[in-house]
């Protein structure tokens, strides 16, 4: 009987080292543990709690976790966990890529947001900047309207990111070329890169004129400091034309009867003369 | 099942498990412990227990004659050392039982952070120890009733618990005095600096407002997380930037497009971090932006 308690006694020890029972270590284990990456129907999943249950596997947390507190700053988190499982960044970040271009066209689609839709999808523009890949240019662009984690990202891209901009002032929606025009504005005035790249200038005035001529006074007022940044005689004329005859007069609140392309276009003359 | 065919059971459970062969559900999680601190302003109270489910399928181990032992301890300790405990035992023939405790220290005017820890475990008669957990956490008291807010933030989904220091009754900008950036529920908020730094620093809550040259109504800035739970809408998001108080929405107040559309420009112009679709939240009764990613870490002094 003394050998057999021996033999239980040892059985009984490596069975918790295997975690057939809950221990300690067991438990410890687990918290320590990387959530297995998700598949690829989930990330593509047509409810977006599991698509965010997916976001959350991706950037290294417990679904439960992560809807319950979310995430205070997405670098911290995402940079140490793409550097520490090598194996799996690459995966990691094209389902986030993907899952991005999922948002967009969700944001796009639906009526009426959530709070914690809206949130998420900060998170996921956060992580996909945060990841910093030049592939999620096109997922970025898609995003151009969400304020500066998308479009400062777009302008570290550099030259690659032009034309891709530039593209998406064809959009149907006078925010999203509104946004196009400041983007690639802020594109001259930020990255030398770019503004010292003649192929890339060009393409800029190109898609800046062409905003100027917009139907929408919104997308007009966007294009005037990036062409003003330009400088050429060109570039200098059409704002000048802005400033004297654009025929919009805003009719909101704080803003009545004031010709805000006008105002935007000579406040723009006015830098540049200094 | 007599001992010896319990040892037997366990070997060729063991042997299962070294040739990849353990079935799924002996991994399941068959003993859990809950524990939780809080504070109502006037105490700060621990509770914890512990339960096992051998007795439930797929936990049942297969054999019986066994007991299992449940026993947790808590205890709460004060900034001046003052302790209050309790323990809980108990003990199930075959397993499916449980045990708990519980103990409230009163906060006493002492100021500053109440430790309290638990620790549940359950033993068993064959196997001997199978199940251990412990657990720490401070309660927070500041005095007064940011000790409350505190106490949301760890009640109330959140992402953050935030230190006395960060809150404020009087941080406000040029253009929104600190009545109109706190929208919570309380006498205190949290301000981080982009809702207050002058329009000369080329972001932040003014910037947006010179930018767009004219008086602007807050809809909404600071909201504590009972707050923003109970939003008219719905909860609010967990990690809502008005409960760290980095965002602002703006009304629209004529709620037309041209409005809104030129709000958005502005605040992009004012650099912010992330601005919230037509179809936010907001709709178009108000324009959303928050700059998340100014002044990091902290922002609150």
């Amino acid at each position: 009987m003394r050998e057999s308690w021996a033999i239980f006694r040892l059985l009984s020890a490596l069975m918790l080292l295997l975690g057939v029972f809950h221990t300690p270590w067991g438990v410890a284990r687990t918290a320590q543990a990387l959530p297995q990456l998700p598949r690829h129907d989930q990330v593509a999943s047509p409810e977006w709690k599991t698509r965010r249950a997916a976001f959350a596997q991706l950037i290294g947390l417990r679904p439960e976790a992560y809807a319950q507190g979310g995430v205070t700053y997405m670098p911290d988190l995402l940079r140490p966990l793409l550097a520490k499982d090598r194996d799996n960044s690459e995966a990691r970040k094209l389902a986030l890529i993907e899952l991005l271009e999922i948002e967009n066209k969700t944001v796009e689609r639906e009526q009426q947001l959530s709070e914690a839709y809206v949130n998420y999808y900060g998170d996921v523009i956060a992580a996909v900047a945060t990841v910093a890949d030049p592939r999620s240019i096109d997922a970025l662009v898609g995003a151009v309207s969400t304020g500066n984690m998308a479009t400062g990202t777009l302008i570290s891209f550099g030259n690659a990111a032009v034309e891709p901009v530039g593209k998406k002032l064809d959009s149907p929606d006078p925010l999203v070329r509104s946004s196009v025009a400041r983007t690639l504005s802020q594109m001259l005035e930020k990255s030398q890169e770019i503004s010292g790249t003649p192929a890339s200038r060009a393409v800029i005035k190109r898609a800046l004129v062409q905003a100027a001529k917009d139907n929408d006074p919104i997308v007009r007022r966007s294009a005037v400091d990036g062409l003003v940044t330009l400088g050429d005689a060109e570039s200098i004329a059409i704002v000048d034309q802005l400033a004297r005859n654009d025929p919009y007069q805003a009719d909101f609140p704080g803003k009545e009867g004031k010709f805000l392309v006008r105002e935007a276009a000579a406040n723009a003359l006015k830098r540049h003369e200094r | 099942m007599n001992c010896e065919r319990v040892i037997r059971a366990i070997a060729m459970m063991s042997v299962l498990g070294i040739i990849g062969l353990l079935p799924k559900n002996a991994d399941a999680q068959c003993a859990v412990s809950y524990n939780d601190a809080y504070t109502d302003g006037t105490s700060v109270f621990a509770w914890a227990n512990t339960s096992d489910y051998y007795n439930q399928s797929p936990c049942n181990p297969g054999w019986s004659n066994f007991t299992h032992y449940y026993n947790v301890s808590v205890s709460v300790q004060s900034p001046s050392g003052r302790i209050a405990s309790d323990s809980g035992s108990s003990s199930a023939y075959n397993g499916g039982g449980s045990t708990g405790a519980s103990t409230s220290l009163d906060i006493s005017g002492e100021v500053g952070d109440f430790f309290t820890s638990t620790s549940a475990s359950i033993a068993c008669s064959v196997a001997g120890s199978i199940y251990y957990a412990s657990a720490s956490q401070a309660v927070t008291n500041c005095g007064d009733e940011r000790t409350l807010i505190i106490q949301e933030y760890r009640q109330y989904p959140a992402d953050f618990v935030p230190a006395c220091s960060d809150f404020t009754q009087t941080r406000g900008s040029v253009y929104f005095p600190f009545p109109q950036l706190n929208t919570g529920d309380y006498s205190w908020a949290l301000v981080r600096k982009p809702l207050i730094v002058p329009t000369s620093s080329m972001y932040g809550l003014d910037n947006w407002r010179d930018v767009y040259g004219a008086s602007r109504i807050m809809n909404s800035a600071y909201r504590n997380p009972a707050h923003n739970y109970n939003l008219p809408g719905g909860p609010g998001a967990a990690n809502s930037r008005h409960m760290h108080g980095d965002a602002a929405d703006l009304r629209n107040q004529s709620g037309g497009v041209a409005e809104w559309n030129a709000m958005v420009g502005d605040a992009y112009s004012a650099n912010a971090d992330f601005i919230e679709p037509s179809n936010g939240p907001c709709m178009m009764a108000c324009t959303h932006a928050d700059w998340r990613y100014h002044d990091l870490p902290g922002g609150y002094q």
